[in-house]
C-alpha cells in the first residue's frame, strides 16, 4: 500500500527529528532548528506563491513584524502567552492591510508593489530606534522557562513547524484550496464559475501572512534576538529561493529548499561573501536542470505520478 | 431572457461595438455570427463583465448588469465557455469540474476537509459526458477535444439559466462538430438553459439556432430566423459573399 509506505517514511523521520537532541552535537541541532524554522517560513510563502500563484517579495515582513511584536510585548509587560498570539495576530493585520491592496493588481505589479511596501516596513523598523532599538535590534529576548535549554528550543521549533506544516497540507487540500489553486492558474475561469477572486486571493495572503507569523515566533526561540536584517528583502528572497529550488508545485518542495539552501549556507559559511553567488548558482541550476524543483525532479523520476497529482491537487 | 441595449465599446480609437441592440429569447438557441473582428467576443466579454461598455446597457431578466463583477454575474445564471479552451491546467478533469461545484455549493471557505458533495456532483458530470477515463488526469495532459469537453461540463456545474458559449466547435475535427452538437441541443433541453453562442461555421448555426443575430465591424445588420438571414443581401454580401 502507497499510503501506508508514505506514512511509515513520514513518521520514522519525525521520530528521527524528535530524537536528534540525543545523538547530535549542540551546533547541530542549531542548525535543525534553523531549518525547521525556514521550512515554516517557506510553506507560509508558497501557499501564495505556489498554489496561489502570487509573486510576493515581501513574506520576510510577516516574519518580522510577529518577532518583533513577541519580543517588544515580552521586553514591556513580561506575559509570554500574550506576546505569543500578539506575533502572528500583527502579521495578519499588515497582511490584510496590505493584502487589500495588493488583489488589484497581478503578475509584474503585484511583485513591484510588494517589493515597496517591504522594504516600507522595513524602513520603518531600522530608523525607529526609539521603539525597535533601531539597527541594533533587541539583542536578548526573554523566553518563557520551559524554553531554556537549546534542545527545549529545538523541540519547541520542530513542534510549530510539524503542527504547522499539518495545517497548510490540509489547507492546501481543503476545498477552499482547490479554489487557491484555480485562481492561481486561471483568474478570468476562476471569475466565470463564480469564484470571488479578490476575496479568494486575499484570504490566501491573510493566511499565508499568518503562518508566516508563527514562523516568526519560532525564529525568535531559535534565536533569542531580532534584527531588522529579518525584515530585509534579501531574508524574503532567500526563501523564494527556497520554494523554487524545492520545487513550488509540491508539499515537500519549500521544505527540501529550505533544507538545500541552509545546509549549503552553513557548510559554506566561511566563505561567508560568496553566499549570494552560492545560492546564485544554485537556482540557476535548478532553473535550468530542475525546473519543478528538486521535489518534483525526483517524483517525475521515480514516476510516482499518483502521489504527485494528490500532492498538488 | 437577455437584452442588449445600445452597446458601444471602441478600443483606442478603434470602434468595436456602436450601438448595439438586440434580445436574446429566453429558452431557446441564439447564434451571433459574423467575420473576424465583427466584435463578437468584445460583446461576449461585456456581457460576462470582464469588459465595460461606454454606452448601453445589458439586462438579464429585467435586473440591470452591466458592469456588474464578472463572478457576481456568473452566480446571477449566467455561464460560459471560451473559444479556447481556458481551464485550470495543473488541476485534474475532476477538480475542474468539482472547483465549480464548490463555489454553487457555497464550501468556498471550507479550509479544512472535502466537500463531498461536490466531489459526487463531479462524478455524476463526468458520467454524463463520458469524461470518466480522463477524471483523474490533469488538464495539460488532455487533449483538444477533452477541454472542449470540459469547458462544456464546468459551464453547466454553475447551474447557468444562460450558456455563452464563445465558438464550441472551434477547432474540433469536422467529424466530431454533430456530436458537440448533439451535446449542446441534449443538455439545453434537459436543462432549460438559454443557448447564446458565436459560431463562424454557418451550417452548424443553421442545424441548431433558432435565431441569428449577424455582426459587422461592430454592427447589427441583421436579426431574425436562420432562413430568412440566408435570403438578407446584407448577410450574403459580409459573411456569405466571402465564399461566392
Amino acid at each position: 500500500m502507497k499510503f501506508n509506505r508514505k506514512v511509515y517514511i513520514l513518521l520514522i523521520l519525525i521520530a528521527a527529528a524528535l530524537t536528534a537532541p540525543l545523538v547530535l552535537d549542540s551546533y547541530s541541532i542549531l542548525v535543525l532548528s534553523e531549518i525547521f524554522v525556514t521550512a515554516l517560513f517557506a510553506l507560509s510563502l508558497n501557499l501564495v506563491l505556489g498554489y496561489g500563484g502570487m509573486l510576493q517579495f515581501h513574506q520576510a515582513v510577516f516574519l518580522g513584524v510577529s518577532a518583533y511584536s513577541y519580543s517588544l510585548f515580552v521586553l514591556h509587560s513580561g506575559s509570554f502567552i500574550i506576546g505569543i498570539v500578539l506575533g502572528p495576530a500583527v502579521a495578519v493585520i499588515f497582511g490584510t492591510v496590505m493584502g487589500v491592496f495588493l488583489v488589484r493588481l497581478s503578475g509584474i505589479y503585484f511583485g513591484m508593489l510588494t517589493i515597496a511596501l517591504g522594504q516600507l516596513v522595513w524602513a520603518v523598523v531600522f530608523k525607529w530606534y526609539s521603539f525597535t532599538g533601531g539597527g541594533n535590534g533587541i539583542p536578548s529576548v526573554p523566553l518563557p522557562g520551559f524554553l531554556s535549554t537549546s534542545t527545549e528550543r529545538y523541540e519547541a521549533t520542530l513542534i510549530i513547524f510539524l503542527i504547522s506544516a499539518f495545517a497548510l497540507y490540509k489547507i492546501v487540500n481543503s476545498p477552499f484550496g482547490l479554489l487557491l489553486k484555480a485562481t492561481g492558474q486561471n483568474n478570468t475561469r476562476a471569475e466565470s464559475i463564480s469564484v470571488n477572486t479578490k476575496v479568494v486571493r486575499l484570504t490566501g495572503i491573510v493566511l499565508s501572512s499568518f503562518f508566516a507569523g508563527i514562523s516568526g515566533i519560532s525564529y525568535v526561540i531559535y534565536s533569542q534576538s531580532v534584527s531588522p536584517d529579518i525584515l530585509y528583502w534579501k531574508n524574503s528572497a532567500e526563501i523564494l529561493v527556497a520554494c523554487l529550488v524545492g520545487g513550488i508545485y509540491t508539499f515537500a518542495g519549500p521544505i527540501v529548499g529550505s533544507a538545500v539552501i541552509i545546509l549549503i549556507t552553513t557548510i559554506a559559511s566561511q566563505y561567508m561573501e560568496y553566499i549570494a553567488f552560492v545560492l546564485g548558482i544554485i537556482l540557476l541550476v535548478s532553473v535550468l536542470f530542475m525546473p519543478d524543483g528538486i521535489v518534483g525532479f525526483i517524483k517525475k523520476r521515480i514516476g510516482d505520478g499518483i502521489a504527485a497529482n494528490k500532492r498538488y491537487q | 431572457m437577455l437584452q442588449i441595449k445600445d452597446i458601444s465599446k471602441s478600443f483606442e480609437k478603434f470602434l468595436a461595438l456602436s450601438n448595439l441592440s438586440f434580445d436574446v429569447p429566453e429558452g431557446k438557441i441564439t447564434a451571433l455570427i459574423g467575420p473576424n473582428g465583427a466584435g463578437k467576443s468584445t460583446l461576449f466579454n461585456i456581457i460576462s463583465g470582464h469588459l465595460r461598455p461606454e454606452k448601453g446597457k445589458i439586462v438579464l431578466k429585467n435586473k440591470d448588469i452591466t458592469g456588474l463583477s464578472p463572478h457576481i454575474i456568473s452566480s446571477l445564471g449566467i455561464g460560459r465557455t471560451f473559444q479556447i479552451p481556458s481551464l485550470f491546467p495543473k488541476l485534474t478533469v475532476k477538480e475542474n469540474i468539482m472547483a465549480a461545484y464548490i463555489v454553487r455549493n457555497g464550501k468556498t471557505f471550507k479550509f479544512f476537509g472535502i466537500d463531498r458533495k461536490s466531489e459526487m456532483a463531479a462524478d455524476s458530470i463526468i458520467d454524463k459526458m463520458n469524461l470518466s477515463e480522463v477524471s483523474n488526469t490533469p488538464v495539460t495532459s488532455c487533449s483538444y477535444g477533452v477541454g472542449k469537453e470540459l469547458e462544456i461540463a464546468m459551464a453547466m456545474a454553475t447551474n447557468p439559466k444562460l450558456l455563452l458559449m464563445d465558438e464550441p466547435t472551434a477547432g474540433i475535427p469536422k467529424t466530431e462538430v454533430g456530436n458537440i452538437i448533439e451535446k449542446i441541443k441534449l443538455l439545453c433541453e434537459l436543462e432549460h438553459i438559454t443557448v447564446f453562442f458565436t459560431e463562424h461555421d454557418i451550417s452548424f448555426v443553421l442545424s441548431i439556432a433558432s435565431k441569428i443575430v449577424v455582426l459587422n465591424q461592430g454592427e447589427l445588420i441583421f436579426e431574425g430566423v436562420p432562413k430568412e438571414a440566408m435570403e438578407s443581401s446584407d448577410v450574403k454580401e459580409i459573411y456569405l459573399g466571402k465564399d461566392a
